[in-house]
């Protein structure tokens, strides 16, 4: 039996430590949940809260009770709580490792391992039922005795934990040194501090029964909450930092308001109330300023990923703008292939009507006849010139760039349609400025088709006077062509629409002989020939000259 | 109207699955004294030529059903037939590409029948012809 007087004398003896117990296991107990509470509530991540909640629980339920045995005056009671508090270690060790695992490898361990965490607690958790954990009491030190087997089965967990939390944190330096690494550093050294020294405090207390350095070594525990707050204000680990603001606001209270354990003089309790007080307003201003800066992050987050996404739905919409027209090019170019086939009946039948292919034919029809070929001409360059924009779009032009006499394209060019203006009454001409072997670097037939636009049109928009194709040198390196007409003219808001496709200018002048294609066409031309094209005119009625600028070297054109 | 006293002035072999065109450039051949051979379809003019024709130039489109005439010209490699004729596209496929397609498979020229009238094709065929006899 035990003698209650030596029992309460034993209490005695520990009175005097009585408040720093509270102090110690309160203090921490509180900090814990008020974090788990917060974490459980707000975490994403529910496996993670939940190993938190159990680590954070059977820590404070230890705390707990060894506080009781701190400070209870019932033997029964003492001798109960002392009995789980061995198992109630190996607990929260096996929990802690399980919440380390968690925050670094970011995922759950694997079923067997967990199954080995579960027997690991089997062996003491049986040892409870059999009354062999506390097998006496020690009266004199005011202690339970316990039994040997679990007090070295507590020791082997606690070492096997803190190893493997070494080894998991040397692994995961080892494959990324980087943040992420140093990350992983900062949170196993708050989770090696908290269990070593709490190993080390408990195996020195039972060693020498100076029991007092139990309570020292717990407050270790602010420093590990401190660690695991900073994890979730700045490294991301929780992913929230209100959450940490604010257990860091409860806890610098709870700590203020515990120091009214210790103090006695009405002075310092009423300078601990200030305090206390500022602490309070201080904290929660830290809060609200936090909050707000929070919320500006998750609008201006907001705010980027609707950006993000508008960006998304532009580049789609883009895109398909972009196949759609491709399509339509296609569709063009495939339209104006088939055109040609009728179109080349009707106009070969009529060229051979008009030839006498067929016998002779009534004179009357000759002039209906040669409309309907010459529509079928117009009809044959305008399909020409939808399918050079088809092909120009779709970049499927393709040049043969070579050394070209200038000189005679352009004579033969004026000799061809010299009939042609002089049926209009016109005076087509040349003017070489040059040596007869000049050349350009250029496509023959497609400067010819762009030669052919401008004198084609001077002719149609001259009623009376001429037309001139001058050749000059426009500079070292680069002939002018110059297409000098007396005609219709342009006016100086018209001049930058002739270049538009189908661009019609005020005077009714359409920019070609017919598909609205053909200065368009002549720019990107003249364009892939490094080239430039000027217009000038002193107005409505005054006459136009187009300046073809074309380069001597093929250099500059494949450049 | 054909010259039937006329002096042959060569041989062509038309081959064009569009029987309006293929009519009118037979018909402008031959007033132009050439002896006309037609052939709606590839196939049919490699039988043609299989049978022993030997046509001064081969006019051939590029756009037709069974066998195009870059199929056709590649068959004629591989059979080694119509070599001594003259081949020419007459075809409103222009694309550059097209035409250095043709080129390769032995085109000697590439004429765009829409923007060429009969007369015009004749003329550039002589022309090629006369071009080949020097």
């Amino acid at each position: 039996m035990i003698d209650n007087s030596i029992l309460n004398t034993c209490w005695e003896s520990t009175n005097s430590l009585h408040t720093i117990a509270y102090y110690s296991h309160f203090v921490p107990v509180i900090a814990a949940l008020v974090l788990a509470f917060f974490v459980y509530k707000k975490s994403d991540s529910k496996i993670l809260a939940h190993v938190f909640m159990l680590f954070v629980g059977a820590f404070s339920l230890w705390l707990l009770l060894d506080v009781v045995a701190w400070t209870s005056q019932n033997y029964y009671l003492i001798h109960f709580v002392w009995s789980l508090l061995d198992y109630i270690n190996i607990v929260f060790y096996l929990a802690g490792f399980y919440l380390f695992w968690l925050i670094v490898k970011k995922k759950d361990i694997a079923t067997w391992l967990k199954f080995v965490m579960f027997a690991i607690q089997i062996p003491a958790l049986y040892l409870i039922f059999q009354e062999l954990t506390v097998i006496g009491f020690d009266q004199t030190w005011c202690e339970s005795i316990e039994g040997s087997f679990v007090s070295l089965y507590k020791v082997i967990v606690e070492i096997v934990v803190i190893l493997a939390i070494i080894v998991l944190t040397v692994v995961s330096l080892i494959k990324e040194w980087s943040i992420k690494g140093k990350k992983v550093l900062i949170v196993a050294f708050g989770f090696l501090l908290f269990f070593v020294i709490f190993a080390i405090t408990e195996y020195i207390a039972v060693q020498t029964g100076f029991y007092e350095i139990n309570l020292y070594g717990l407050f270790s525990l602010p420093v590990f909450i401190a660690i695991i707050v900073f994890s979730i204000t700045n490294l991301g680990i929780f992913d929230f930092r209100i959450l940490g603001t604010q257990v860091i606001t409860v806890m610098l209270i709870i700590l203020i308001a515990a120091q009214f354990l210790f103090l006695d003089k009405t002075s310092d309790k009423i300078l601990n109330s200030f305090t206390l007080v500022l602490s309070f307003i201080f904290g929660m201003l830290l809060l609200l300023n936090v909050k707000k800066e929070e919320s500006q992050k998750q609008e201006i987050e907001l705010l980027a990923k609707n950006l993000a996404s508008s960006n998304d739905n532009l580049y789609v919409a883009n895109e398909k703008l972009k196949e759609l027209d491709k399509l339509k090019t296609e569709f063009l170019s495939l339209a104006t292939h088939q055109l040609r086939s009728p179109l080349t009946a009707i106009k070969g039948y009529t060229s051979m009507i008009l030839d006498n292919s067929y016998g002779a034919f009534s004179e009357t029809l000759k002039e209906p006849l040669t409309r309907i070929f010459q529509s079928t001409q117009n009809l044959a360059k305008v399909i020409e010139d939808f399918l050079n924009v088809s092909k120009i779009e779709q970049g499927g032009m393709k040049y043969q760039f070579v050394q070209l006499n200038i000189i005679k394209l352009l004579s033969q060019m004026v000799k061809e349609l010299e009939v042609l203006a002089q049926g209009r009454g016109l005076d087509l001409k040349i003017q070489n400025t040059l040596s007869e072997s000049e050349i350009v670097f250029g496509d023959e037939q497609k400067l010819r088709q762009v030669f052919l636009n401008f004198i084609d049109n001077a002719i149609k928009y001259t009623i009376s006077g001429s037309i001139l194709v001058r050749i000059v040198l426009a500079d070292i390196n680069h002939i002018r062509v110059d297409i000098i007409d007396t005609g219709a003219g342009i006016s100086a808001e018209d001049k930058s629409k002739l270049f538009q496709k189908f661009g019609r200018t005020q005077s009714g002048r359409l920019n070609t002989g017919g598909s609205g294609l053909g200065l368009y066409l002549a720019k990107k031309i003249i364009a892939d020939h490094k080239g430039e094209i000027v217009v000038e005119s002193e107005g409505v009625g005054k006459g136009t000259t187009f300046s073809v600028i074309l380069s001597k070297h093929e250099n500059s054109i494949k450049s | 109207m054909e010259p039937e006293t006329q002096k042959i002035k060569g041989k062509i072999l038309i081959v064009d699955d569009d029987i309006f065109l293929l009519d009118m450039y037979a018909l402008k051949f031959k007033q132009q004294g050439y002896e006309v051979s037609s052939a709606t379809d590839a196939h049919i003019a490699l039988s043609k030529l299989k049978n022993g024709e030997n046509p001064d130039a081969i006019l051939l489109d590029i756009a037709m059903p069974n066998m195009d005439g870059f199929e056709f010209m590649e068959a004629m490699q591989k059979e080694q037939l119509g070599q001594s004729s003259v081949k020419i596209v007459l075809s409103n496929m222009g694309d550059q590409a097209d035409v250095e397609r043709g080129n390769a498979l032995g085109a000697f020229a590439y004429i765009v029948k829409a923007n060429n009238t009969p007369s015009e094709v004749v003329e550039k065929v002589e022309n090629i012809l006369a071009e080949q006899k020097k």
